[in-house]
């Protein structure tokens, strides 16, 4: 059952040897660092060669952090117990989507072989578009309707998920540009636009679970400035 | 709360105001400038790992130390950025150079760790605990703060030791949180092709 991605995890360390969240050793135990990248350049699931500051990986990178936030979000929800152990679950399945949107972003949708791109294709159903919505959809049944603007509050595991829906919002900002050229698939983007939606519901229904208050936008008032003499403009 | 007006602070010099801020040379650039782009990420780098470090040390897993000094290291090469390389005098220059040393040292650390780590059999997700999922999350800030001195150093604005430092760093941030994982004992998850559909919903029911 494991067999496939297993193979395919197999390539990725022969062609990527630091795009992603994780490496691979095999057998024999190879050095983790490589120093293959010391020169500014990695590698593609293609096996081509970019400079480390190729928005294909400003993408992977910000992907990356995205997963690393949710890891986080995760760890607070698994702390905070009651009542959200589904969204540990779901999060964690996000965290292997996110890997497979990460192959997708590592395979320019462009100029990979057909097996390459079949192999990395994702969400072509829109399945994993539609769990989200359930999940969202479920949660919303149970929160009280969003009256003002709320600030990412609401105990730990709640403020982690706010932090993880921003990062999310800026993941689908270096996405969009490549799905628009067609080097990444449309459905990821979409993924990303979704998930960030799930994370803020996420977040609520986290600080009403923990019972905590969210802590509701107010204007701050600017306390009145002494008129003194007049600095002139530059 | 004393009722008099505190002293007026150092901190804000509104010097920045109008979107420049200034060099280690002296020079005064658009804050979005790239070396800014870059200096922002390697403080952001910095704060991410005095998070870890906080959590690395309730757990006394014995990272706390060397995070320190990689603190301090991420302080000279933010000193090494702030001041261009063709553009400073010669005491700036060698009061700001970052050493090739300290590449060595992080990879015998790296070393070390991974000679306590089981081979990975698999892609891992981070997770495994508090230190170990900031750690990972330095790392992939790590990655961003490498990304964003590139261009820097292309334009021969930063020393090339630098960015080798930074792409060592992430790798050991990766050895070190799975240490820190093993450490107390916590699994790391692994990476599992995702099911959709029916499952999914079910799991949902039970929320």
């Amino acid at each position: 059952m494991f067999s496939n991605a297993f193979r395919s995890t197999v390539q990725f360390r022969a062609g990527v040897c630091s795009f992603s969240t994780t490496r691979l050793l095999l057998a024999g135990r190879p050095k983790i660092y490589t120093k293959t990248g010391d020169k500014g350049t990695s590698a593609l699931f293609t096996g081509e060669r970019r400079p480390k500051d190729d928005v294909v990986f400003d993408a992977l990178g910000t992907n990356d952090e995205l997963s690393s936030s949710i890891g986080l979000a995760r760890e607070f929800c698994l702390d905070q117990g009651d009542g959200v152990q589904g969204i540990v679950g779901q999060l964690e399945q996000i965290q292997c989507l996110l890997q497979d949107v990460g192959s997708n972003i590592a395979t320019p949708r462009d100029s990979a072989t057909a097996p390459r791109l079949a192999r990395t294709e994702f969400d072509a159903d829109g399945q994993h578009v539609e769990d989200l919505e359930t999940w969202i959809d479920s949660m919303d049944q149970e929160l009280p309707p969003l009256t003002s603007f709320i600030l990412p509050s609401g105990g730990k595991a709640a403020a982690a998920l706010h932090v993880a829906r921003s990062v999310s919002r800026r993941t689908e900002r270096m996405v969009v540009p490549l799905a628009h050229e067609q080097r990444v698939d449309r459905s990821v983007a979409i993924y990303l636009n979704r998930l960030s939606d799930y994370l803020f519901t996420c977040g609520r229904y986290a600080a009403m679970k923990a019972g905590r208050q969210e802590v509701v936008y107010k204007k701050p008032r600017a306390p009145r400035v002494k008129k003194t003499s007049p600095v002139p403009e530059e | 709360m004393a009722a008099e007006q505190p002293k007026k602070s150092m901190l804000y010099t509104r010097t920045g105001d109008k979107g420049e801020s200034s060099l280690y040379n002296g020079e005064r650039r658009l804050k979005t400038d790239r070396i800014f782009e870059a200096l922002g990420a390697v403080d952001e780098l910095n704060s991410a790992i005095g998070i870890a470090h906080h959590y690395c040390k309730k757990s006394a897993n014995g990272l706390d130390e060397q995070l320190i000094e990689i603190q301090c290291n991420l302080q000279d090469i933010g000193s090494n950025i702030a001041t261009p390389r063709n553009d400073a005098s010669e005491t700036q220059l060698r009061n700001t150079a970052f050493d090739d040393g300290h590449i060595e040292k992080l990879e015998g650390w790296i070393d070390t760790l991974d000679s306590n780590l089981p081979p990975l059999r698999n892609f891992i997700l981070p997770s495994g605990g508090e230190s170990s999922i900031f750690l990972h999350q330095a790392r992939s800030i790590c990655r961003r703060a490498e990304r964003t001195t590139i261009p820097v150093v292309e334009a021969n604005d930063a020393d090339e030791s630098v960015l080798k430092y930074l792409n060592r760093l992430s790798d050991y941030l990766f050895a070190a949180a799975r240490y820190a994982a093993k450490f107390e004992g916590l699994e790391e998850n692994v990476y599992k092709k995702a099911k959709s559909g029916r499952e999914a919903s079910i799991q949902t029911r039970a929320l």
